[in-house]
């Protein structure tokens, strides 16, 4: 744990200026389009300096969290960025098995050996991925991308 | 009221007894799954219905709205994701119950509470309809604008550490709430020049973002050395356990469900207002604050019990006046007018058999939901067992599936990812998602009602004076200030000197979680 005045100051700063951005953005409006928006940011403005006041006066404690469980995080939110990327791209089926495959098989981390933890991730991810996808596709009728597979993936992928 | 020979026999018909049945069962499925909502459920099924009679067709509609209502309430305590946004109060103490392997006692609560708070809606609905529907044509744009403003005194509750925080997040969502074309104004705002911005940020993107992402996220972080996220035990008796604790608080099902039929009846304000507005009288009341938001039935019972007698009272101005009081209502109208009936004031005289088995088959599809949820929640519970390493994924992908197929846009998908991270780094910052979300939802509604009074005021002479002169809106004022003060009478009741407060105050309303 440590003390952190800066973290605190460059949240408030954040905020006030979120605030002061949108009284800027709607200046040139009619009143009628701005006077919601520009109220609501000049309204956090205000706590922003509020919050910046407080901040320096009355510092708070921060608590972290371990390296480990910060870089598993941080591998979840870069293969969700991809598994985003790569829909539009292979289409929705494809691209969920990958994602599904890949986050079984890199979660179970080295608690299981090799040739298990792909049969894991292979399996988990084909049944899975096939079930979510028949459900929406043919009985809630949500049309996918069908990505690289076009016209014909459309139906099926 | 009207408990007819014919109403009788055509309640229990077997065929339409199966129809309920099915439209509760399914209607549980999709609530349960994030970004289908109850809305969706019913227009999905709505084309199913052209062929059918009319009393099959509504019964099970209104069997789907009932189910879809509970089934949000299944994701929200398992994963902390609403499966609708009326069960985002459930996820509150829900969640932290199935965290303490009591995931079972929370699907059980949920379902208890979804029950009463359905049948007292629809107790509501046959007895009261005529005149709360009046209530519905006293609301104008100033009293929505205040009601907006009371919804949002609420944060106190909604704050977990500092309340200053959950202000500002509050603000923020309003902010985000008027990204798109001003409803009356109808200029761009916040769009940049990027056209699929202009429709504006749907609340389910957000909501799915915001609630599910960081807590997948964390779970993926924390996870144990078994793998497990969390860890469901079952313990005999516990659900019977369960309902007996519930049954001695009766004062909390009917507060839950007046607050839910009142905001039913309120055309604009839905399940989402009324199970917040529901939880935040349940945090006032109760003697123990602190137990709240971190595993108190109370506050899934309060929750539940709104959101689905808000069902019934939404239905009172359909019902009375041809007004749906909520989104699921509207598709529930096109039903009825498909089928060649219009509703409105002479409905009860035109078609009473149809009417009164529609509303009796609503309060036998509560009892159904409820022994669905009762018996369904020790095999639903499970799901919480699964390791950390095949829920992860799965809540993602349901995450993307449910954000995608809203509108069939892949922005959606993108800006609920976006909206995720965002929240996983907010709440270590400290804030919290549910004052954001509030602000998103009460934001246009406050927009909508500050600009239309403002064009009412101009017409009237004074811009402002609509705002503090009608009877409803004195009443809405007097609410708020209440509200406001209400921490500030607690202590006053209780003879204490005003605690410490942290950096912008956490007050003794706000709850730990």
């Amino acid at each position: 744990m440590r003390r952190s005045i800066g973290k605190e100051c460059v949240l408030a700063l954040l905020v006030t200026a979120t605030g002061t951005f949108a009284l800027w953005e709607t200046w040139d409006l009619n009143p009628l389009s701005a006077i919601f928006p520009q109220t609501v940011g000049g309204i956090l403005a205000g706590l922003g300096l509020f919050h910046l006041v407080g901040s320096l006066l009355r510092p708070v404690v921060e608590q972290r969290n371990g390296a480990g469980g910060r870089r598993r995080g941080l591998l979840l939110i870069a293969s969700m960025a991809v598994y985003v990327v790569l829909i539009p791209m292979i289409g929705f089926l494809m691209a969920t098995l990958m994602f599904t495959g890949f986050t079984v098989w890199a979660l179970q981390g080295g608690k299981v050996e090799p040739p298990r933890r792909v049969g894991r991730a292979v399996l988990f991810s084909i049944a899975i991925s096939t079930g979510c996808f028949l459900l929406f596709r043919y009985v809630f009728l949500v049309p996918f991308p069908a990505g690289i597979w076009g016209s014909w993936g459309s139906g099926l992928l | 009221m009207e408990l007819s020979a014919e109403v009788v026999s055509s309640l229990f018909d077997p065929v339409n007894l199966l129809f309920m049945v099915l439209g509760v069962a399914g209607g549980i499925i999709v609530g349960a799954l994030p970004g289908l909502t109850a809305t969706m459920a019913l227009a999905l099924m709505l084309p199913f219905t052209f062929s059918m009679d009319p009393e099959a067709a509504l019964i099970m509609l209104g069997g789907i709205y009932i189910g879809a209502i509970y089934g949000g309430s299944i994701s929200a305590i398992l994963i902390n994701t609403p499966g609708t946004p009326s069960s985002i109060a459930t996820t509150f103490d829900g969640y932290p119950l199935a965290r303490k392997g009591k995931a079972e006692h929370a699907l059980v609560t949920a379902a208890f509470s979804s029950g009463v708070g359905g049948i007292l809606g629809g107790l509501a609905l046959l007895f009261f309809s005529p005149m709360l529907a009046k209530l519905a044509l006293q609301f104008g744009p100033p009293e929505f604008f205040w009601i907006a403003l009371f919804g949002l005194t609420i944060i106190a509750t909604l704050s977990t550490g500092s309340v200053l925080k959950g202000f500002i997040g509050g603000a923020f969502g309003m902010l985000i709430s008027t990204i798109g074309i001003a409803p009356i104004g109808g200029e761009s705002r916040f769009t940049f020049g990027f056209a699929p911005l202009q429709g504006g940020l749907d609340l389910i993107v957000v909501l799915i973002g915001l609630f599910c992402i960081p807590e997948v996220i964390a779970m993926v972080e924390k996870r144990d050395l078994s793998g497990k996220a969390s860890l469901h035990r079952r313990t005999k008796g516990a659900a019977r356990s369960m309902i007996g604790q519930l049954v001695k608080k009766p004062a909390l099902f009917f507060r839950s469900s007046v607050v839910g039929i009142i905001t039913g009846i309120i055309p604009g304000a839905g399940g989402n207002v009324a199970s917040l507005l529901s939880y935040d009288v349940t945090v006032r009341l109760s003697r123990d604050k602190s137990t709240f938001g971190q595993g108190n039935p109370e506050g899934v019972a309060a929750s539940e019990t709104s959101n689905n007698a808000e069902v019934g009272g939404s239905l009172i101005p359909l019902l009375s006046l041809g007004i749906p009081g909520a989104p699921p209502a509207a598709v529930l109208l096109g039903a009825l007018m498909i089928q060649g009936i219009t509703p409105g004031p002479d409905l009860y005289s035109r078609y009473p058999d149809l009417v009164f088995l529609f509303i009796w088959a609503f309060i036998l599809a509560n009892g159904v939901m409820f022994l669905l949820g009762f018996f369904g929640a020790r095999y639903v519970g499970q799901i919480i067992n699964l390791p950390t390493h095949y829920l992860a994924p799965v809540i993602v992908m349901l995450s993307v599936v449910g954000s995608y197929a809203i509108r069939n846009n892949l922005l959606d998908v993108i800006m609920m990812v976006g909206f995720g991270v965002f929240g996983y780094w907010a709440k270590r910052w400290g804030f919290e998602p549910a004052p954001i979300v509030l602000g998103l939802i009460l934001g246009p509604i406050a927009e909508a009602g500050l600009t239309q009074s403002m064009l009412m005021g101009q017409a009237q002479g004074s811009v402002w004076g609509v705002f503090v002169t009608r009877p409803v809106t004195l009443m809405l004022i007097l609410l708020c200030v209440l509200s406001l003060l209400w921490p500030i009478l607690g202590r006053i009741r209780r003879g204490a000197k005003p605690s410490d407060r942290d950096q912008g105050g956490s007050d003794d309303a706000s709850v730990h979680r």
